[in-house]
């Protein structure tokens, strides 16, 4: 049963985390809670099928130190760019008060960008570091 | 650009930081980009330095005006904390690429570079920040980073001196997190001038006293003043060289002047120091760390740790000064934290070279070393003098600035602490003295040893030169710690 549902958690998990992002700049929600709750999933699939098998039903998962990397990148690139412009470091474009592209809700500015940094980068860390635990437990095991 | 020196000073060695980690297979470039960090936030410390005389500088972070968004500030009594931070950080910066290629395996000497950026990262942002909120993450990000790097150290007890400063430390950052909770709860604000501002209206209540006991508590353990000090002697000793100089030299310190931020620019002087006993409390741990300290480093057998003891002692030096809350009394605080900085950082410099020679720094190992180490050893005794307050050092500039601020306030006692302290001081160096020049050197003492490197000597050099500079001429250092405490004490808010 809980194998089952590990398998098809993740599923679900990434709509509830693209929800909080949309939601974030009205409601409660970001990119960091966003992260955490896809992260608790693939913890669950740690712990039910192991290192060997999570990464076998979830082949994603081996991606996880590039998800860590990219998304550090994404948010210091979308931090630090304003600078280049001339204004303080992590303004939004565009600014407030300014014409926003939207699709339904969601909101399409460069602070969207930062949330989707900061929401690869918590998925990432926390996958490498269940990675290395649940392989030092398996090889203690052995 | 420059407007955005505040945010720079800060974003720059956290931009660094992962840098750091991503080139980790190149370990010069790592060092590189170390160095380069820490000599953008000396530039931008120098420039923010020489602006504030025009009055302090505010930064809204991301362009939120000040109550709701993050407020930098930078006035007279960061801008020499600043400074310390960043001129340490590149004379550690310039040391370290030797001495932690010696003492830390290659692979996780990148390492090391990341967590020295996040470090200074950590502590620079500690320094500029106008929120206290802001205030704890910076303080976590500086406290998690040390952590890592005292871990490194060589011997395997570096691992339990840095896990039993991960405990103590965690109880400290919580008791500041709940202490800035309960200012919170009774304001609304976290804007360390807006709390101030709201605090006023606030007389007698229970819950302001809470949050100023537990954040002092919390910044204490940070401080390592008296009796929360059991951390920092096996910390500094096992951390790798290049560490525990840039640590022993600014981290306590910074935690010295969030202290200051706080009692004098957020809590208010009328409350910390009238209202409740901090200053008589402040005085009385400071006697005891002066007393305690400069005895346990009279009894250590590795130089490392008699020189972190010394720490102990020394910071109750600056905490009996900055506790009198006289304009006299925070500007000897202020000066001894520069002096002792310099000072403390060029002995755990030289220390790293003794380790880098013979593996190790204990006292017996030394024996008739100073003939062979002749600029080492003339190191540690230029400044080991000024650790005792000989004249004219630096230490004997800031230690009279302290006699006279305490003789003012008529704090007898504590006068009496200071004294005794010193002449243990006079103990604890004459120590090194004695085991490096008037023993006789071991008969299997190979003779053909090698050469320390020129850049560690230098590094260590530079700090000593600056700190004989500061013993001769004081009106540099003087200069900025009087501004600074005319900045805390004039205006109350900032």
């Amino acid at each position: 049963m809980v194998r089952v549902i590990a398998r098809l958690l993740p599923g679900p998990s990434l709509m509830f985390a693209a929800g909080l992002i949309a939601k974030g700049y009205a409601e409660v929600g970001d990119g960091f809670a966003a992260g955490v709750i896809v992260a608790l999933a693939v913890a669950l699939a740690y712990v039910a099928l192991g290192a060997a098998g999570a990464e076998a039903a979830l082949p994603a998962l081996r991606h996880a130190p590039k998800a860590a990397v990219g998304g550090l990148l994404l948010a210091l690139a979308s931090g630090f760019f304003p600078l280049l412009l001339g204004d303080p470091p992590v303004t939004h474009r565009p600014g407030p008060g300014e014409h926003v592209t939207t699709i339904g809700t969601l909101e399409l500015f460069t602070p969207l960008l930062f949330d989707l940094g900061v929401f690869l980068l918590v998925i990432g860390v926390l996958t490498v570091l269940l990675h290395h635990l649940a392989r030092s437990r398996e090889e203690a095991a052995r | 650009m420059t407007a955005h020196l505040p945010a720079l000073q800060v974003l720059v060695p956290l931009g660094c930081a992962p840098l750091c980690l991503l080139l980790r297979r190149f370990r010069t470039v790592t060092w590189l980009v170390f160095l380069l960090a820490a000599l953008s936030s000396l530039a931008c410390a120098v420039l923010l330095a020489t602006r504030v005389d025009d009055g302090p500088l505010h930064y809204e972070m991301g362009g939120w005006p000040a109550p709701y968004g993050i407020e930098f500030v930078v006035a007279g009594f960061n801008t020499p904390v600043l400074l310390v931070v960043s001129v340490v950080a590149v004379v550690a910066a310039v040391y370290a690429r030797r001495s932690v290629g010696d003492e830390v395996d290659d692979r996780r000497a990148p390492l090391v570079y990341t967590c020295l950026c996040l470090t200074l990262t950590g502590l620079l942002g500690l320094t500029v920040t106008g929120d206290v909120f802001n205030a704890f993450v910076f303080l976590e990000i500086s406290s998690l980073s040390t952590y890592a790097l005292i871990a490194m150290g060589r011997r395997r007890r570096a691992l339990l001196a840095s896990f039993r400063y991960l405990v103590i430390g965690t109880v400290g950052a919580t008791f500041v997190l709940i202490g800035i909770g309960f200012a919170y709860a009774v304001t609304g604000t976290l804007n360390m001038a807006d709390l101030a501002d709201r605090l006023t209206d606030l007389d007698g209540n229970r819950a302001l006293y809470a949050a100023v006991v537990f954040v002092f508590v919390g910044l204490a353990v940070k401080m390592a003043v008296f009796p929360l000090h059991a951390w920092l002697p096996a910390a500094y000793g096992e951390a790798p060289s290049a560490v525990s100089t840039f640590l022993a030299a600014a981290s306590t310190k910074v935690a010295i002047y969030v202290f200051c931020r706080f009692a004098f620019t957020v809590f208010g002087a009328g409350l910390v120091f009238t209202t409740m006993p901090v200053g008589e409390v402040g005085l009385l741990l400071a006697a005891l760390a002066m007393l305690v300290g400069s005895a346990a480093a009279c009894f250590q057998r590795d130089l490392k740790y008699l020189l972190a003891w010394s720490s102990v002692a020394q910071i109750g030096y600056i905490v009996a000064g900055i506790s009198l809350a006289t304009a006299a009394g925070v500007s000897a605080g202020y000066l001894h934290v520069i002096n002792h900085a310099v000072i403390k950082g060029a002995l755990f410099g030289a220390a790293g070279l003794l380790v880098l020679r013979l593996g190790s720094a204990r006292l017996d190992d030394l024996a008739g070393l100073g003939r062979r180490m002749p600029w080492t050893f003339a190191a540690i005794v230029v400044t080991g003098l000024g650790l005792v307050g000989v004249p004219p050092t630096a230490g004997f500039a800031s230690k009279w600035a302290l006699v006279s601020a305490l003789l003012d306030a008529g704090a007898w006692p504590v006068l009496v602490a200071v004294l005794a302290s010193s002449l243990l001081a006079l103990v604890y160096v004459g120590r090194i003295v004695e085991a490096a020049w008037f023993r006789d050197p071991p008969a299997d003492l190979p003779a053909d040893q090698p050469r320390a490197p020129v850049s560690m000597v230098a590094a260590v050099w530079a700090l000593v030169l600056l700190s004989v500079y500061f013993g001769i001429d004081a009106s540099l250092p003087g200069g900025l710690a009087d501004a600074a405490a005319a900045a805390l004490l004039g205006t109350g808010g900032a």
